[in-house]
């Protein structure tokens, strides 16, 4: 029974696959973009986006963001006490719904926190892809990690 | 009639303080957190995060950051294309359930070839920013449309 892990158990270069992806479907992106109050209509009205270069509504960048995050978290940052940013979010193919999101992360850093010993910090990179294997997204971030024994 | 700004109508150095805000209930976090496939009980396990160093829950990141970008949409992103990138996010304060959050921006930069690199910070309703970052987007000129 274990969701996340310790400061301990990072080591830089590991890679986790995460599992299960994600189908995001028409539904997940009208009710992201409203519930976050982004009423830009090329993610809610398809007649208007039929209309523009893509010909067609793309998923909404921050809902992809946040599921990557969200599906990283079970072997990442699972225990963390606090995150504590992102460098970049980088958008790299367009989303459609009915596509699957499936995610990857390796540890680039781990550090010992210089004020408190119960912790340390952990910079990673997630990694996101569709059902072809094509890069969505990377994104990179740190978060502090508890430590199992202090 | 209008929501969002194209090419012609930004510039560097424009600010904007958006309107409205928006309270996060309970119900969003664990829901957001949920649809999003976050787990950590931290924002789902009431009982659990009493133990911990706010002694309650704490809304997800990625829900806050989502908001202010929603947020900032009629003021700048309304027209935009495509997101390009988001750099440079900082949460500098916890937000709890209950709390409200505004938004204000930024635009730092616009190239001729319609990216418009924009700053946003939230706040909560005591003033203090609880998250920043910058983002770039590809916005159309009203020309083109």
């Amino acid at each position: 029974m274990s969701y996340g892990r310790w400061f301990e158990e990072f080591e830089a270069g590991a890679v986790y696959k995460h599992w299960p992806g994600r189908t995001i479907t028409e539904h997940d992106n009208t009710s992201f973009a409203l519930l976050s109050m982004n009423l830009n209509p090329l993610f809610i009205d398809e007649h208007y986006a039929r209309s523009q270069p893509e010909g067609r509504r793309p998923v909404i960048d921050s809902l992809i963001f946040s599921l990557l995050v969200g599906m990283s978290v079970a072997d990442t940052s699972g225990r963390t006490i606090a995150n504590l940013g992102y460098d970049f979010v980088r958008f790299e193919t367009p989303m459609y719904a009915g596509e699957s999101l499936y995610g990857e992360s390796e540890v680039l850093d781990v550090r010992e926190s210089a004020t408190k010993k119960d912790r340390g910090v952990v910079h990673i990179e997630t990694r996101g892809f569709n059902e072809r294997g094509e890069r969505v997204i990377v994104l990179r971030r740190k978060f502090l990690a508890p430590k199992r024994v202090v | 009639m209008r929501y969002g700004r194209y090419l012609e109508e930004l510039q560097t150095g424009q600010s904007f303080e958006h309107w409205p805000g928006r309270t996060i209930t309970e119900f969003d976090d664990t829901y957001f957190s949920l649809m999003s496939m976050n787990q950590h009980p931290l924002h789902v396990d009431d009982y659990w995060s009493r133990g911990t160093q706010h002694g309650q829950r704490l809304v997800e990141g990625p829900l806050v950051i989502s908001l202010v970008i929603g947020m900032s949409q009629a003021d700048i992103g309304g027209r935009a294309l495509r997101t390009i990138e988001y750099s440079d996010i900082k949460h500098t304060e916890p937000v709890f359930h209950g709390d409200t959050i505004y938004a204000r921006s930024k635009v730092t930069a616009v190239d001729a070839n319609g990216i418009v690199t924009v700053y946003s910070e939230g706040l909560n309703q005591k003033g203090a920013v609880v998250v920043s970052f910058e983002r770039r987007i590809l916005v159309p000129r009203k020309e083109a449309q």
